[in-house]
């Protein structure tokens, strides 16, 4: 029985540090790039949206004349963390233990652009946005000083190609949080998964439902290494080969998986990568088995790649649950909605999410529209398609952690239809 | 070394004691800002009847040098493109270039690769 083939193409390059050289630089320059490159796609949108108004800048703000500014929103938020609050004289003040969600009601706007900054009151509410979005505002300065908001403007979800037709069912296997080597990790129900999707289970019917699958993305967090390794001292070498057993078990594990189709991992939090996004492909040293086939391919997160004419872009999750952190949503998939409208993958870097400091690009802006979003590392699976104002249409997916939930993700790409793999190994039905 | 701190003024100061110490009162070449030159380094007489042959060519050469400067420092503080710490003068001018924002071809002439903007390793 043979496989299905899909052709692939990794659109990585953006994301790659290699070419970088860091000569001390602040991140001014990532803010600038930002602000500019979106400020050139809301200009015309908003001679669309609101022709008859004036747009300024916030130092040529005229109180109660009525006109449009465009700049980066900074969120003043009292409880979020702050490392000179270790040298305040008054430590009580701030709580020992740090919430989860920093938001605070009396969290405020502050508009800036390379004039000054003014603070943002009216029809915007703080639980919205976040710092580093980049929209356009309609309203009038008032005899306080502050903006006072009518209308928001967002840059909206951007154009996109069109999907290809495809006349078979080829179907992508999302996963994400295996953890091998925490203790939630059950190698029984990772293996069921392997021998489902290589084949090696299961009668004809469920053959040919695996010879569909074309690629598997593993989407981030795939070892946990113990973290009291982690806290400085030196590992004493009986403990040192300890380190690297999660890494080896899962190079055995997808060994297995890579022999029989093409398989993309994507590093994640707590990966033996870079801590700061654009995070770099974890090293093919790490994996010498499973790196000997050409169908591995180590990549970055986030990452972007085209499979048969559908564009993908991805990330292991960090910069939704930095969304998390600093703003509400209904639920995950409106974050994931919400960065799509604003064009740009993680507004929150580099304020709160670690970046690095590009001077001339910002990575994470978004051009155009792909036709599936996923994320990984999430509680439960979510999936919404998503419609644009131009008939884009996108799969939003929340990938959950296969640790926990032993849920993988299955996507048809002939229709964007989305389903799940779910496997248990408790005899109990 | 020469000086670099301050407006203009300062630095036609400067140099007015090195190079020109044993020609004394030349009127400094004043165009490198917009401040009025400070009368307070000049109580000699104004611009001599007759420039010295000898002084010509140093003082094109120093002139070609504030004009770089001060064309190199407008860059630098100009706000369209951007800021100017952490990255080269050459590097920003190409930024802002490949950012479609049309900076003076002048300006590229006149840094070398590696020239820092003004307030590198100051602020």
């Amino acid at each position: 029985m043979e496989r299905k083939q899909a052709e692939y193409s990794s659109l990585d390059e953006r994301y790659a540090i290699q070419g970088e050289k860091y000569q001390g630089q602040q991140y001014s320059h990532i803010y600038y790039t930002r602000l500019h490159h979106m400020r050139n796609l809301l200009h015309p949108l908003v001679t669309a949206w609101k022709p008859h108004l004036p747009v300024t800048t916030v130092l040529g703000l005229e109180e109660g004349k009525d006109c449009i500014i465009v700049g980066t929103l900074y969120k003043h938020m009292k409880l979020k963390p702050s490392i000179l609050d270790e040298y305040s004289k008054e430590r009580s003040a701030i709580p020992l233990v740090k919430p989860h969600n920093f938001m605070h009601p009396d969290d405020h706007l502050i508009l800036e652009d390379e004039s000054g900054r003014v603070t943002l009151a009216g029809a915007i509410p703080p639980a919205a946005y976040v710092t580093g979005t980049v929209v356009a505002l309609h309203g009038k300065e008032t005899s306080a000083g502050n903006f006072l908001v009518e209308d928001v403007l967002e840059a909206g979800l951007p154009p996109q190609h069109t999907l290809p037709s495809i006349n078979e069912d080829k179907y992508v296997v999302f996963l994400s949080g295996l953890s091998v080597g925490s203790d939630t990790f059950n190698p029984l129900q990772f293996q069921l998964l392997i021998d489902h999707i290589t084949g090696h289970l299961g009668d004809e019917n469920d053959q040919t439902i695996a010879s569909n699958i074309v690629r598997v993305v593993v989407a981030g967090n795939s070892v946990h290494i113990s973290p009291r390794f982690f806290n400085g001292q030196t590992v004493a070498s009986k403990d040192q080969s300890r380190i690297a057993e999660p890494i080896k078990e899962l190079d055995i594990m997808l060994t297995q998986l890579v022999a029989s189709l093409p398989m993309d991992i994507m590093p994640g939090s707590n990966d033996p990568a870079n801590f700061s996004l654009p995070q770099q492909p974890l090293h093919r040293c790490l994996f010498s088995g499973a790196s000997t086939y050409n169908t591995f391919s180590s990549c970055s997160n986030p990452h972007q790649f085209e499979l048969d004419g559908v564009r993908f872009i991805g990330t292991s999750g960090q910069n939704i649950d930095d969304l998390y952190k600093y703003s509400d949503a209904k639920d995950k998939l409106e974050f994931m909605e919400r960065t799509l409208r604003w064009r740009h993958l993680a507004p929150t870097a580099p304020n709160s999410l670690g970046c690095y400091p590009y001077t001339d690009k910002d990575p994470f802006l978004v051009e155009s529209c792909p036709h599936v979003y996923f994320i990984g590392n999430q509680d439960k699976y979510e999936t919404r398609l998503l419609e644009g104002m131009e008939k884009q249409r996108v799969r939003l997916i929340c990938i959950p952690r296969f640790s926990d939930s032993g849920v993988a993700v299955m996507l048809n790409l002939r229709n964007l239809e989305c389903s799940t793999l779910s496997f248990s190994t408790s005899l109990d039905a | 070394m020469r000086s670099g701190s301050g407006g203009g003024d300062m630095k036609s100061f400067f140099r007015q004691q090195k190079a020109h110490a044993a020609a004394g009162s030349v009127k400094p070449t004043g165009g490198v800002s917009k401040k009025a030159s400070q009368p307070r380094h000049h109580q000699k007489p104004v611009a001599q009847a007759v420039p010295d042959l000898a002084d010509d060519p140093r003082r094109r050469i120093d002139e070609e040098e504030e004009e770089r400067e001060r064309m190199g420092r407008e860059f630098d503080m100009d706000m369209r493109y951007g800021p100017c710490l952490g990255v080269t003068r050459a590097q920003r001018w190409r930024r802002a270039a490949a950012l479609g924002l049309a900076p003076p071809h002048a300006v590229i002439a006149v840094c070398s690769d590696d020239q820092p903007c003004l307030w590198e390793g100051r602020v």
